[in-house]
């Protein structure tokens, strides 16, 4: 048992733990909004409430692209800068 | 090394030097009587004092290699950390530039419907000379309704 625990202990001389560690960063919050429904048309629109309508959808749709479009670029660039560290 | 971590580095350092020692001191004192009676014991202690003190040696040395690791790879993530906070303002702005020029662009448009379509209003309206189809509004919001 003496012995064992001895050659244990030689053995254990070797163990070393690395204490650097890269994290991945946290995606900005600014990227992490929820993209918002569509709007809809009245029962009974005019042709500007249509208009108005088909004008924000696009919106909505064009400022959820730019978000996805930077959560991708982000997500590229922050990719290649952790890949780095190695 | 979890051992160097709390003994120093000197103490090797001795251990390994007295193993020397009495192993010069039984190979050279031998032949006097009264140490020649220790001289295999002495000898064995100073055989097994040079093992271990080399090998000590041998870690310290390799512990200093890789601490010197771990300061590069330190040096490395605080770098990375850095440009990944610039990286993340430039994109930020970047998004916010875009978004802010999308949504006044989309309040010129509105503006621009108040203004010029507003006007067919009335002609468009249900009932006026060119209504509106239930079909047409129907195919609109279907289009804009979220998949399920």
């Amino acid at each position: 048992m003496k012995y064992i625990i001895c050659f244990s202990l030689v053995i254990l001389t070797g163990c070393s733990v690395v204490p650097v560690k890269a994290n991945f960063p946290d995606v900005p919050e600014r990227l992490m909004i929820k993209c918002p429904q569509l709007e809809k048309v009245s029962e009974t629109p005019t042709l500007s409430d249509v208009a108005k309508t088909v004008t924000n959808n696009y919106t909505s749709y064009y400022e959820c692209a730019v978000k996805h479009d930077g959560f991708v670029e982000w997500y590229n660039i922050q990719k290649e800068i952790f890949n780095k560290v190695k | 090394m979890w051992l160097l971590s709390f003994i120093p580095d000197f103490i090797f350092h001795i251990i390994a030097i007295v193993g020397i020692l009495l192993t010069i001191g039984a190979i050279a004192f031998g032949q006097i009587p009264f140490i020649g009676t220790y001289n295999i014991p002495i000898n064995i202690i100073g055989v097994v004092l040079i093992i271990f003190g080399f090998y000590m040696e041998g870690a310290i040395s390799n512990e200093e290699s890789w601490q010197a690791k771990v300061k590069e790879m330190e040096l490395k993530v605080a770098a990375a950390e850095i440009q990944s906070q610039k990286e993340n303002v430039k994109m930020i702005e970047k998004v916010v530039k875009k978004t802010e020029y999308i949504t006044r662009k989309g309040q010129d448009i509105i503006r621009y419907v108040d203004k010029e379509v507003v006007k067919y209003d009335t002609k468009f309206a249900p009932g006026g000379v060119c209504e509106i189809p239930k079909e047409f509004i129907k195919a609109l919001n279907d289009a804009a309704e979220a998949p399920k």
